[in-house]
């Protein structure tokens, strides 16, 4: 069980406003959409809650802790932002694997479960320098999802995927949600995002500016 | 610690670590190889004569200590601005603290660089020590070591050629250690790998001219690494000199790194 409490994150990078007096709260069972015009913010507040920005003022409190206050990053966070990033010399699953090997308790059946999940083969020897793109997203979700984390997010996920891929890849996070975890997911696909969110937030210039429940 | 074994496995397991070595490792090669095509046969030489580290017949150990701090850099130092620049920093940065990946990341890059500059001067060493005797070589005779009283490990170089060259790897290994940190230090501000890996080797070839040493001790880095010692050293100001380096780059780090934003 996982709750997110964002509470008046504001923050300036280079005297432009990125995210202004931002409040708003996830819990787990739940997928919320991010949905905005590209600058709007939603990515900076994606990175805000993953802990890889840290806000000039308010803060972001996890099951009851702060973050960069009572700890650096969230105890069991998967995440996919913008484009995915992988070492280029190794195959998909030993990049997994390295990841892995960060956290504790997950096993490489949980790695080849994650790479069948989203329809990759685990036992692929190709390297990830020659992945294509649709591919490389792929990973990039597996990465995300593997060992089932959590918290859960993902940056337009769907980007460069086919249309039999991207019903695996929803048919996968309603999955995840229904083991009561929490999925925040940005996408510029307002049917996709519909399809998939049960809360969908839509923010504007750094700002919340509607909560709809789907 | 769980992301400096990560950090460590991807270092030693990097294509530029091996570049490195094999760079290192041919200079030293060639230089023995050299050696031993010119005075191999006359049985006079000893191991002094032959290490590269004190050898000062032939060009190969100028140019090993001036490539000393892109062998130190060239392994792992451009890492950190790899990683930011594709990203792969926020696949760790949400599974450790920016603290620790920066240590990690440090040790990581201070070890590699130990390795490449020590492995070739310490294999070079080995084949060199089982070639020629480890006798002290005659103060008049051409070709012998200038290592007066007034150098560091006088006594050492005189007694125990074998532990004055051991002792002069570590230190070397040590300081491509803190070389290579520089590459760490400066990853946020510069614009490409290749900055990142070549700006230390500028800035310890620009120093060194200016600290050129005189009778009164030196101060410069390329001079104080080079076994030769044809510049005196005084310990204090190598162990300062050393300190410096590891104390700037370590605070560099530190500040740079702690509220870092992963982008």
């Amino acid at each position: 069980m996982s709750e997110i409490v964002v509470k008046n994150v504001s923050k300036k990078i280079k005297d432009a406003v990125i995210l202004n007096d931002i409040s708003v709260s996830f819990s787990s069972g739940r997928i919320y959409g991010l949905k905005g015009k590209n600058g709007s913010g939603k990515t900076m507040l994606m990175r805000t809650v993953a802990g890889l920005l840290i806000p000039d003022s308010g803060s972001v409190v996890i099951n009851g802790k702060t973050l960069h206050k009572d700890m650096s990053f969230p105890d069991s966070i998967g995440i996919l932002i913008e484009n995915p990033a992988f070492l280029p010399q190794y195959t998909g699953f030993k990049n997994l694997k390295l990841l892995a090997s960060l956290s504790s308790g997950i096993s490489d059946e949980d790695i080849r479960t994650a790479l069948e999940r989203v329809g990759l083969d685990p036992d692929d020897k190709r390297t990830y320098r020659k992945y294509s793109l649709g591919m490389k997203q792929k990973l990039g979700i597996a990465n995300a999802i593997m060992g089932e984390p959590d918290i859960i997010i993902l940056d337009e996920p769907i980007n460069a995927l086919d249309e039999e891929t991207v019903q695996m890849i929803k048919d996968v996070l309603l999955g995840i949600r229904d083991n009561d975890k929490l999925i925040i997911i940005a996408c510029h696909d307002r049917e996709e995002l519909e399809y998939l969110s049960d809360v969908i937030y839509e923010i504007k210039d750094g700002s919340v500016i509607d909560r709809k429940e789907i | 610690m769980k992301v400096l074994r990560l950090e460590l496995y991807r270092a030693f397991h990097s294509r530029t670590f091996l570049i490195s070595l094999l760079i290192g490792l041919s200079i030293c090669i060639l230089d023995l190889v050299t050696f031993c095509i010119r005075f191999g046969g006359s049985g006079s030489k000893v191991l002094l004569q032959a290490w590269i580290g004190t050898d000062y017949q032939f060009a190969y150990n100028e140019m090993f200590y001036v490539l000393l701090p892109v062998l130190a850099c060239l392994p792992y130092g451009g890492s950190l601005y790899t990683d930011m620049k594709s990203g792969y920093d926020r696949n760790i940065c949400i599974k450790t603290s920016r603290i620790k990946y920066a240590f990690a990341k440090s040790a990581a890059v201070f070890i590699s660089a130990f390795a490449s500059v020590s492995l070739p001067l310490g294999l070079n060493m080995f084949i060199a020590s089982g070639l020629f005797p480890a006798n002290t070589p005659e103060r008049l005779e051409f070709m012998s070591i200038r290592v007066l009283d007034r150098n560091l490990f006088a006594v050492t170089n005189s007694e125990h050629p074998v532990l004055y060259c051991l002792i002069f790897i570590i230190i070397d290994g040590l300081f491509a250690g803190v070389i290579a940190l520089t590459s760490l230090s400066i990853s946020k501000a510069v614009r490409s790998h290749f900055t990142a890996v070549v700006t230390p080797m500028v800035f310890v070839v620009i120093l060194s001219m200016i600290l050129l040493g005189d009778e009164f001790g030196n101060w410069s880095v390329m001079d104080m690494l080079n076994p030769r010692q044809y510049v005196t050293t005084i310990w204090y100001q190598m162990l300062t000199v050393f300190l410096v380096i590891l104390g700037i780059n370590a605070l560099v780090i530190w500040i740079t790194s702690r509220k870092r934003a992963v982008i």
